[in-house]
């Protein structure tokens, strides 16, 4: 195994493989128990810093659960059309923030797609969101609830905190005014 | 496109071992999950296996709405619950919300089930891995926290440091590398 | 046939002045009710919906000598309170980590010039009065607040006949769309409210109370250096009734904060110094009823967050100038 091949793991790891690299790389790891284990060992240190530790307990459930799925059929490519059908369109820069920081709460994913729907919207440059690959018509999902819509975490934050500024001026309903606040919805 | 979804989209077309990867990625973060519930590790690991099983069966319905973990999480919260149930034991009180996943290792409620012996090991281990970035050049270390701490993406990061994404790919590499090598050492199996 | 038009000419005043003792009654309502919802003690259930999501939440509000205090704690979902002191908030958000408290001091808020506020909505507004309903298990008055153009949303607020607090209210939009609902399944008023209803419940074995200091906002009020900025649009009948420069606890940034009102609604414009490169807001986004527009410039967020609709927080953010410290 190559430092070229390792920097492909750390890259996976990332998820900023795609294309042929990303084939290379599940090609890799498909006969190379090396570059398995390489892996494993990368997406454990970047665990133990996010706090996801098991102590010195390092797991590898792979060979157990392909043995158990062994019977399992494989799923068709018409089983794939049937899925992806319902593959949301999202922008592509919200799949780097969902994957990067695991955020892609889906009331989240509502929220963007809510604006998403909405026409002259200027919240994401038209040329991103043409950059997904749509397979089908984009799913037309519930209006956004009690998040902002926006994509990025810092933003979502800094409205937030214009929101608690606002409410205490807030109009006529000044007695419900902070269940906006309340209310919002902190998953991520 | 986000890599968990092409690996998602790979094996609604028939590619089991691209759930392999998935297992590599998940399989650390999800069996801490289910520990917080199941005590026993041994038992945690079976619980944990019957998720993946039971997410693969379901994959052909993910449908990209959350992000693949968030829906992999919600999987193991409701197979752990099933498994205490089942085992007529009471589920912490706590209402897991799958909005959390990220979070959720950090619950104080869920704390009480880990043993001092994995906590001392994982703080050892948190400070091998700091202590690690804190020997690296300057722009490794740079690199290494805007993906880790930051969660940057490498496009973000080349633009932060103004490099190329190649010049990023190749510090956190290296980053990763010497991390690496760190815990190897605390773990006993240095090379 | 004489009599008969004479019956008519006569019921038709009738409707006339009722109309006008609408308004007016209406109108003393409204006042009865911003003062009763500072004044009143009262401990209660309500629900916040928006879009397909139904929040509970439970209020508790005291007011004595020595001012206001609010808490709000969320009942379903994840466990979250809001505690709003005279001059303080405190969001507490579990997030699965030990609870954060994020302070910030607040202005003045409205109870002062509430009275002329709502003098100024008469001239944007059709105040009528709608139905008698029970809300709560309480006799309520609806009051009906349609605006006269499209800047701005409408307003249905049922309002207790006896206490005058407001027990339901719903933000209505141009096309009678139902943006917003709160709305009371139980209330008590003007019991006495012990201090421990007041804490903060999310600590001890349930959730840590981790108070950071560096977490708490030390924000100063910042000396107003003159307006550098022109709003050069706003919806009839908003005027200026607060203005404030604050520094931002985490990163120092200064943020102007300007409120707008036309008596019922409001509009803040923030303006945040940018401090480092960090993305914004560019255009428009929505939370529940309350619309954001962001842009930057000269070098700062321009962001107008208001509970009216899209097309008025964009006119609005479009329309302001820079025009340098003067």
């Amino acid at each position: 195994m190559t430092v070229n091949q390792n920097e492909l793991l750390s890259a996976l790891v990332d998820g900023e493989l795609q294309g042929k690299e990303l084939d290379d790389a599940l090609q890799l790891l498909q006969v190379d128990e090396q570059a398995r284990m390489q892996l494993q060992r990368y997406q454990h240190a970047s665990d133990i810093l996010h706090g996801h530790n098991l102590g010195d307990q390092t797991i590898d459930l792979t060979t157990r659960i392909s043995t158990a799925l062994q019977n399992e059929t494989e799923f068709t490519s018409a089983t794939k059309n049937k899925a992806s059908a319902q593959v949301i369109a999202f922008p592509k820069p919200f799949w780097k923030q969902a994957a990067s920081l695991a955020v892609a709460a889906s009331i989240g994913a509502l929220a963007v797609i809510g604006v998403m729907n909405q026409p002259n919207n200027q919240l994401i440059p038209s040329h991103q969101v043409a950059a997904v690959e749509i397979e089908t018509t984009p799913m037309v999902v519930a209006q956004a609830g009690e998040r902002w819509t926006v994509k990025e975490q810092e933003v979502e934050e800094r409205l937030n905190s214009y929101l608690v500024d606002h409410n205490e001026y807030a109009g006529a309903s000044g007695v419900f005014s902070y269940a906006r606040v309340v209310s919002y919805d902190m998953g991520r | 496109m986000n890599v968990d979804l092409e690996l998602v989209q790979r094996v609604q077309a028939g590619d089991k071992k691209a759930f392999d990867v998935l297992i590599m990625k998940y399989q650390q973060r999800i069996v801490h999950v289910i520990t917080g519930f199941v005590h026993d590790p041994v038992e945690a690991l079976d619980v944990a296996q019957e998720a993946f099983i039971k997410a693969y069966r379901a994959i052909p319905n993910f449908r990209g709405d959350s992000a693949f973990y968030t829906w992999l999480y919600r999987i193991a919260i409701n197979t752990s619950k099933n498994h205490l149930t089942s085992r007529a034991r009471r589920p912490p009180a706590v209402d897991v919300d799958a909005m959390d996943a990220t979070n959720f290792y950090d619950a104080p409620e869920l704390k009480e089930f880990e043993t001092p012996e994995t906590n001392l090991m994982s703080d050892e281990l948190q400070q091998a891995i700091h202590q690690a970035i804190q020997g690296l050049p300057e722009d490794t270390a740079t690199a290494i926290k805007l993906r880790e701490f930051e969660g940057m993406s490498y496009e973000e990061i080349a633009e932060v440091m103004e490099c190329p994404i190649g010049t990023v790919r190749s510090r956190i590499f290296r980053a990763r590398d010497a991390i690496d090598k760190q815990i190897q050492e605390i773990m006993g199996e240095g090379e | 046939m004489k009599k008969m038009f004479q019956t008519v000419i006569s019921v038709s005043a009738l409707l006339f002045s009722l109309t006008t003792y609408a308004d007016t009654e209406a109108m003393q309502m409204l006042e009865r009710m911003g003062v009763v919802a500072k004044q009143l003690n009262y401990d209660g259930v309500f629900s916040y919906q928006t879009g397909k999501k139904l929040q509970s939440i439970r209020i508790i509000h005291r007011a004595d000598q020595q001012g206001e205090v609010e808490r709000l704690i969320s009942l379903n979902g994840v466990a979250r309170e809001v505690i709003r002191t005279n001059d303080m908030v405190t969001c507490i958000y579990p997030e699965g980590k030990p609870v954060q408290e994020n302070h910030r001091p607040l202005g003045r808020g409205f109870p002062t010039d509430l009275l002329r506020r709502l003098s100024l909505a008469a001239d944007h507004y059709q105040f009528s009065l709608g139905q008698q309903e029970r809300v709560a298990a309480h006799h309520t008055q609806e009051l009906v607040a349609t605006p006269i153009d499209h800047y701005r949303y409408g307003y249905r607020l049922w309002v207790d006949k006896e206490n005058d607090l407001l027990l339901q209210s719903n933000l209505v939009d141009d096309k009678g769309n139902i943006l917003e609902t709160f709305s009371f399944s139980s209330v008590e008023m003007g019991q006495a409210i012990p201090e421990h209803s007041l804490k903060p419940q999310m600590q001890g074995n349930e959730m840590s109370w981790n108070r950071k200091e560096h977490d708490i906002a030390t924000v100063k009020m910042v000396k107003k250096e003159g307006a550098a900025w022109d709003i050069v649009w706003l919806p009839q009948g908003f005027d200026l009734v607060m203005q404030q420069n604050r520094f931002k606890a985490r990163n120092g940034a200064l943020i102007e904060q300007q409120v707008y009102s036309d008596g019922l609604s409001s509009i803040s414009i923030f303006m945040e110094k940018i401090r480092a490169r960090h993305s914004h807001l560019h255009g428009g986004s929505n939370m529940g009823a309350v619309n954001a527009f962001g842009t930057i410039i000269n070098a700062h967020f321009v962001t107008v967050v208001g509970e009216v609709p899209a097309r008025t927080v964009e006119k609005v953010g479009n329309s302001i100038r820079y025009s340098g410290a003067k």
